[in-house]
């Protein structure tokens, strides 16, 4: 058992700064999940995930660079830590080991 | 991102995210905001993207992102440190200035039927010189009357809406006395009607109906504007001693040199 407890969001959030590697910042992280997920993010949610993984120590992050549409403020770029990706493995680890045990006949 | 310089978010959003997000986290989300707002418009136009920027600030406000106002700041002024009393003396006039903003735009609710002479700027190359006086005479009786008759002889004011122009015990008088009576209503569509047909004066020689001029201004390459004085402009001329409080309303008048 990992020592943390993922939420689903937090593992989706944490899975998609991982898929952006070294362009994961807010609204990318936003475009990524509503591509990939179908489904709406909005700032608040996701900037509050962020924070609270950041905390967790599973993110990281640094500023980037500012640009003129941004209103001339920096990106700050997520990357996901050593023991972001440990909990990550866990976690697909305890799902594949859920799937596999399910019989057969169940889904049939 | 050149063609939306004169598309800003909502300032009053802005101001209050500036106010309650932590100051480490602000730079970051504040570019957020903005990135997101500028593709809404886009995507969306701007009154929709202004609407989603306020929704996303009220989405913004979680524990988590929030900052203490009064961390560790005493409520006592007088052992209060100096950047907790800036602080709160900060939050303190935003606040008030909220509230006194709110209650302004509540009691002055716009009409639906009114000319629209402000539409003469919009889609406008910037202004380069802008040149601005109040005017110390009054709105006279004869450019009342001046008023009414042109929205009369203009099929495209219904009967309805010439008579709400008229002031109270008006009997079309033509003389150069203040016209008095003048609810705010209608002297804002007297200013507007005013700055349309002093624009079109300054390049016609002769007036046309008032969607006419409205369209012609649009090429101007100078925009007179009237408007009514504002509170404290007013004060300032009662103090000053340079018009008395009774004598019906002024107008404040601009010109913009177009480029």
């Amino acid at each position: 058992m990992n020592q943390y407890h993922l939420g689903e969001f937090e593992e989706v959030v944490l899975l998609t700064v991982a898929v952006l590697f070294n362009e994961a910042y807010g609204i990318a992280i936003i475009d990524e999940m509503e591509n990939r997920l179908n489904r709406k993010v909005s700032i608040g949610a996701l900037q509050t995930v962020l924070r609270r993984l950041e905390d967790k120590g599973l993110l990281t992050s640094m500023f980037g660079e500012a640009t003129k549409v941004r209103g001339g403020k920096r990106k700050r770029y997520f990357t996901v830590t050593p023991e972001g990706q440990k909990v990550l493995n866990d976690v697909k680890n305890q799902r594949l080991a859920l799937w596999n045990a399910i019989p057969e006949i169940a889904f049939n | 991102m050149d063609e939306f310089k004169n598309d800003v978010p909502p300032k009053l959003a802005l101001t209050i995210f500036r106010w309650f997000c932590k100051a480490e986290f602000q730079e970051d989300i504040e570019g957020d905001l903005f990135e997101r707002f500028y593709r809404h418009i886009q995507e969306k136009g701007i009154g929709r993207a202004k609407w989603l920027f306020v929704k996303d600030v009220f989405l913004l406000f979680k524990p988590i992102l929030i900052s203490n106002p009064f961390e560790s700041a005493q409520l006592n002024l007088s052992k209060m440190k100096r950047h907790h009393f800036t602080r709160f003396a900060m939050i303190s006039v935003l606040a008030i200035g909220a509230t006194l903003y709110i209650l302004k735009n509540d009691r002055n609710p716009k009409p639906e039927e009114h000319l629209s002479a402000t539409s003469v700027d919009s889609d406008r190359i910037v202004p380069v010189f802008v040149t601005a006086s109040i005017s110390k005479q009054s709105v006279t009786n004869k450019e009342w009357s001046e008023f009414i008759h042109f929205i009369e002889a203009d099929a495209a004011f219904s009967h309805e809406y010439v008579q709400s122009m008229l002031p109270d015990n008006w009997k079309m008088q033509n003389d150069d006395k203040p016209v008095y009576g003048v609810s705010w209503h209608q002297a804002q569509e007297f200013c507007e009607w005013r700055s349309v047909l002093t624009t079109y004066k300054n390049s016609h020689s002769e007036i046309a109906i008032f969607s006419k001029m409205l369209e012609k201004n649009k090429s101007a390459k100078e925009l007179v504007t009237y408007r009514l004085p504002t509170e404290s402009e007013f004060n300032e001329l009662i103090t000053s001693k340079k018009v008395k409080g009774n004598e019906g309303f002024i107008c404040v008048y601009s010109v913009k040199r177009m480029i």
